[in-house]
């Protein structure tokens, strides 16, 4: 009876340590450097890495700041959805070295797809929603936006991100860049 | 959602060549190496193969692969498979387009890994028609692209019970367009009879008048009986409208309503039927005037003189295109105005609702300079768009004129050299007149069609919606004991997404049972099956051995007690609330409920006892007490089965320790499903189901799950160190 209880305690120990463990890290971002993490980029084409000695088998870099700071502030996490966790953060995109920051930025390249739009060749509107057709710097397409609504991100005066029906959004860095024509297609949505 | 696409065939065959047994799912895939590409992923019975440019450009046996996911980051879409060493692949990279199209391949493929040939199919919708581009409406069938016949079939079949009100309206239209017909030729008369016949009366003159008075009286009262009629069968088609889909819905699944949200539902019972009625009222009823008077005031033309009606006609093309124009410059400008004040609006909106966050943070000054500034420019836009409207919309008049202009020279002309006469002319002015004055109108008419074909089409994506839950053919009027057995029940929301697996577990009668689990981790969904809000995918929920399936369903639910975290009572009084569950219920029963749920004395202290009305506009009640009158509407029916979804988890300690009392009697001799997040209110609970990983992980009473130091155990521990934050105070 007695052993029992003490196991008891025991255990309710490890579990206050492993809580407040967990508020400890809630006070301090872990910056990962040279010096104590590598990663490597796995036999399927995805991304592993070495932390303090301890090995992740799958590693997803997430931007911090997709938009303002790209290649600033990129989380290294472990597992998916809500259920992934932060393994560490680089400061920089070349914090590890420029063979790590290749590996890096081709794992960003799979999962942040947002072709930029060079030229527009035509919006046509019907019926509440718009029809566009565009050349990219990932090649031509077209897609469909909702008129009204949150469609259009200004980001700045400048700068515009327009998301489609299926959630796919697609950037103007810079409408000043555009000609008179295209501006004038563009101007509904500015 | 279309999961086979068909193949170009030089694709096919190169996949035959390396492959040759069935087809199971062939979807796009239209990222290759970061560009865009137009490639395909085939999946067979027996391998999965990317396809580009008609070659297979990668592909991986069936057999080598031990699992498949599809994972969506925020812009596009990866397909991983791992292999029989482990090790994750990376097969192929898609747009936001295609994502759920490959969640869904994803549970297609790890099925057959694990050998199960069924094929998985998508209820979703497209969201843009794959046939012509065009978004669509929420629908499954695109309007523009849906078979016509079919509209026309559905269109025919909605009006056939007003075919006399149809009938009549229909000739009411054509007597009007005859009747302004008549009017032009009496005009004539009036003119050449009359006014320019030498030796004419006064009587004459009258004569004429009185004609056309008669004529005008007729007309108004023709146009009179038209409006009512089209008015009446607007309403009665749109109120048969709205009465089908309130049936229908009711009538629907959990699952096909989730699929929609009550706005879209609300959006489609109101605004689209309203659209419909507006179309039968205002322009059917137009439309076959318009264009009857049109077509009449044409032919009076040709028949008088066809070079002059060419003359005036041939300014029509150029009338159509200017109005067109203009009304595309106007709803452009009007449009940017609209969304530049929606924006100004919305942040208005914004602020007022944080008024407190604004004044914390003493941004008044802040949000004053913002609001000012947009103020500026929706009224500089709006002053530029007004002024450009009414300098630009005098100038139509200008154009319209020029056909005036061309008869009254002609005809002029005609007058002085004696081949036309005055009354010609008047009647002739008075047809282009017409001809005219209805172009502007047509311009709108394929708009208008358009969104009332839109509107019928969402109209009847309801309505053609099929019953997901089938009714047994012969059901049951099964009166309920309360034994319940799940038997290795398989269910989840999205066919590639499953919610339990292999569930099973005993419940006997009157037993309670505690149900336990992360948030997410189907507790809920277990009890939405009991309930039968869903069927079960795979396995069986027996209710006393009965299937719950063959049980009559309102037989079902009005034998089952609901009590929910946030109780929904509807606006009315108390005792219509808790009468709710037993429309038939005497007010000693309905007394006696209340009392059994603790409620009777709060009730009776409110001035207007168990007549006070609740719900919007209502009495307000607490949490406490919405909750206990929610209890005694669960238990006024006598239910065998009681469930109780984080009944009191919204309430302070002592209010929940004195419904936790009412219920401790309530659950006696009752089975109880309970879920709670707070460990301490299941405490009665004669067993306790954690529900984890999709099942059913750990059975048993408070002290053999301790004992057994799993899962609720460091549930319990994690909620005592939660309560011994501050142990000194």
């Amino acid at each position: 009876m007695n052993t029992e209880i003490k196991d008891e305690n025991k255990e309710y120990e490890q579990i206050i340590a492993q809580q407040n463990q967990k508020v400890e890290q809630m006070f301090s971002i872990s910056f990962l450097t040279k010096e104590n993490t590598t990663v490597e980029r796995t036999e399927g084409g995805l991304m592993s890495a070495t932390v303090d000695g301890t090995f992740y088998k799958r590693v997803r870099p997430v931007r911090c700041f997709p938009f303002t700071d790209p290649d600033k502030y990129i989380s290294l996490r472990e597992g998916s959805g809500n259920e992934s966790r932060e393994i560490g953060m680089l400061l920089n995109i070349g914090d590890l070295g420029a063979e790590a920051e290749a590996i890096i930025r081709n794992q960003l390249d799979l999962m942040y797809f947002m072709p930029i739009i060079k030229k527009i060749l035509s919006i046509r509107e019907e019926y509440g929603y718009s029809y566009w057709d565009v050349q990219t710097d990932r090649g031509e397409l077209r897609f469909t936006v909702r008129m009204g609504g949150n469609s259009i991100n200004k980001l700045s005066d400048t700068r515009i991100i327009i998301s489609d029906l299926d959630a796919n959004r697609f950037e103007i860095p810079d409408t000043s860049a555009l000609s008179a024509k295209e501006l004038k297609m563009l101007d509904l949505y500015l | 959602m279309n999961l086979l696409f068909t193949l170009p065939s030089r694709s096919a065959e190169a996949l035959k060549t390396l492959d040759d047994s069935e087809l199971c799912y062939c979807v796009p895939c239209d990222i290759i190496s970061g560009q865009l590409a137009k490639a395909y992923l085939a999946v067979t019975a027996k391998s999965v193969v990317l396809l580009l440019d008609d070659k297979a450009i990668k592909s991986i046996k069936i057999s080598q692969i031990t699992d498949a996911t599809t994972l969506v980051s925020s812009d596009c879409a990866q397909l991983i498979l791992t292999d029989t060493d482990s090790v994750e692949h990376l097969f192929c990279t898609v747009s936001m387009h295609h994502a759920s199209r490959y969640a869904y391949v994803a549970r297609g493929i790890r099925m057959l890994i694990k050998g199960d040939r069924r094929l998985i199919r998508s209820e979703e919708t497209e969201r843009i028609c794959p046939k012509c581009g065009k978004a669509l409406p929420g629908t499954a069938v695109c309007p523009k692209c849906g078979d016509k016949g079919r509209m026309l079939r559905r269109i025919i079949r909605l009006i056939t019970p007003y075919r006399w009100q149809f009938i009549a309206a229909a000739s009411l239209m054509l007597l009007a367009s005859l009747l302004n017909v008549a009017m032009g030729f009496v005009n004539r008369e009036l003119v050449d009879n009359v006014l320019r016949r030498e030796g004419a009366t006064v009587a004459d003159a009258l004569v004429i008048i009185a004609v056309l008075a008669v004529l005008i009286a007729m007309m108004i009262l023709t146009y009179i009986l038209r409006n009512r009629v089209s008015v009446k069968l607007g309403s009665s088609i749109s109120l048969d409208l709205r009465e089908r889909m309130y049936i229908k819905i009711q009538q629907l699944s959990i699952s096909f309503l989730n699929r929609r949200t009550p706005g879209v539902l609300m959006n489609r019972m109101t605004h689209d039927t309203n659209q419909i009625r507006a179309f039968m009222q205002n322009t059917f009823a137009n439309m076959f005037n318009q264009l009857l008077t049109m077509l009449f005031s044409l032919i009076a033309m040709l028949v008088m003189d066809w070079k002059l009606t060419l003359m005036s006609v041939c300014l029509v093309p150029f009338v159509f295109i200017i109005s067109t124009i203009s009304r595309k410059f106007f709803g452009r400008i009007f449009h940017k105005q609209w969304m530049k004040s929606d924006a100004v609006h919305g942040r208005l909106q914004d602020v007022l609702s944080g008024i407190r966050v604004v004044k914390s943070f003493g941004m008044e000054q802040r949000e004053s300079e913002l609001f000012e500034k947009g103020n500026e420019e929706i009224a500089r836009l709006s002053e530029r768009n007004e002024k450009a409207w009414s300098t630009i919309t005098p100038l139509f008049s200008f154009f319209f004129s020029i056909g005036t202009l061309i008869i009254t020279l002609y005809g002029g002309v005609g007058i002085l050299e004696g081949t036309f006469t005055a009354g010609d002319m008047s009647m002739f002015t008075f047809f282009a007149t017409a001809l005219y004055s209805q172009l502007l109108w047509m311009g709108n008419l394929p708009r208008t069609v358009v969104q009332m074909l839109t509107s019928l089409e969402r109209v009847f994506d309801i309505l053609d919606e099929h019953e997901e839950l089938p009714s047994a053919d012969k059901p049951i009027e099964h009166a309920i004991e309360g034994n319940v057995s799940f038997k290795n029940v398989g269910f989840g929301y999205k066919s590639y997404e499953p919610v339990l697996e292999n569930f099973s577990l005993d419940v006997k009668k009157g037993e309670m049972i505690g149900l336990v689990g992360a948030s997410g981790a189907g507790k809920s969904t277990l009890i939405n099956l009991v309930m039968r809000m869903y069927d079960v995918d795979e396995g069986s929920i027996l209710v006393d051995g009965v299937d719950i399936r063959d049980i009559d369903k309102t037989s079902l639910h009005r034998q089952i007690g609901v009590v929910l975290q946030e109780p929904f009572l509807f606006s009315g009084s108390i005792v219509d609330n808790i009468r709710y569950s037993k429309p038939e219920a005497t007010l000693e029963e309905v007394m006696l409920a209340a009392k059994l749920a603790n409620a009777h004395d709060f009730i009776v202290r409110f001035p207007d006892g168990y007549n006070t009305r609740v719900g919007e506009n209502g009495h307000n009640l607490s949490g406490g007490e919405r909750q206990r009158v929610a209890i005694a509407r669960a238990i006024l029916n006598d239910p065998k089965i009681l469930i109780l979804d984080e009944a009191t988890s919204a309430l302070d300690t002592e209010t929940e320790y004195q419904i936790q009392e009412a219920l401790g009697r309530l659950i006696k001799g009752r089975t109880t499903f309970a879920i709670a997040h707070r460990l301490s209110t299941l405490r009665g609970a004669d067993r306790l189901v954690v529900i984890d990983k999709h099942t059913c992980a750990e059975v048993g009473t408070h002290e053999e799950l301790l004992r057994k130091k799993g899962i609720y155990y460091g549930l319990v521990m994690a909620q005592l160190n939660m309560n011994k934050v501050n142990p000194a105070q």
